[in-house]
């Protein structure tokens, strides 16, 4: 597996995990990353969701803007 | 987090074409970074941004983003080629030739000291169109085949399939 491959299967696992982790800036953290990231790796309509998962995690604990 | 959330969800809105939508939520995001004085992607937020309002025809407002991309923190080293690439595309459209050229080569400099390889395609891609279009094909042709020639993989993304695309209009 090169790199490119290694880096989607890790965003993947990631974003995955986060949804289990039981501390809430973990559960942000993975698909954050995984939005704000690199374009080539993830698909906007994919980045889009993990973005509104963020938001709407921060608005429902009230993390600030 | 949740300012770099917006701007990720920005991004994602102006590349399926919603610019308005993408230009206010990068906005918030840059907002909302300053709010909680977090500052380390600075270069990327106002590189995506110009990018977001350039469809619009807002060429100058775009360039103004690029140009504080450009300049806002020269430490954030690792976006700074794409800050380059994104200026030289849009001083490209405003006519300024030899500034963009100066640009891109500026972007694939700084993306081989950091070993950023997809940057450096972009970078390679906007320089081969702009050298195709000045009547230089053939240093385009060399220059393109040879980043194109590091990849071994990753022949599904958006950047390659163009470089390949260009290349063989090149004539490769």
């Amino acid at each position: 597996m090169g790199r490119i491959e290694l880096a989607r299967k890790r965003i993947n696992e990631a974003v995955a995990a986060a949804d289990d982790h039981p501390e809430l800036e973990q559960k942000m953290v993975a698909p954050m990353m995984a939005a704000f990231g690199d374009r080539g790796l993830v698909a906007p309509e994919e980045r889009e969701r993990l973005a509104l998962k963020v938001l709407e995690r921060s608005e429902k604990s009230g993390m600030p803007a | 987090m949740t300012g770099n959330a917006r701007t990720g969800l920005g991004l994602a809105r102006a590349e399926v074409g919603r610019a308005a939508e993408a230009v206010e939520l990068i906005r918030a995001g840059i907002a909302a970074c300053d709010q909680t004085g977090t500052h380390l992607t600075d270069v990327y937020q106002y590189t995506v941004l110009a990018e977001a309002q350039a469809p619009n025809a807002a060429i100058d407002d775009a360039l103004a983003s690029a140009e504080k991309a450009v300049r806002i923190n020269p430490q954030e080293v690792t976006d700074l080629s794409e800050a380059f690439r994104v200026r030289g595309e849009l001083r490209l459209r405003k006519g300024l030739t030899e500034l963009a050229e100066s640009d891109f080569r500026e972007a694939i400099v700084l993306s081989q000291k950091m070993s950023v390889k997809v940057p450096q395609l972009r970078a390679s891609i906007s320089l081969a169109r702009l050298l195709r279009a000045t009547g230089h094909r053939g240093e385009a042709c060399a220059m393109l085949a040879e980043i194109c020639g590091w990849f071994t993989e990753g022949f599904d993304t958006a950047d390659l399939k163009d470089a390949m695309a260009l290349l063989e209009e090149l004539g490769a």
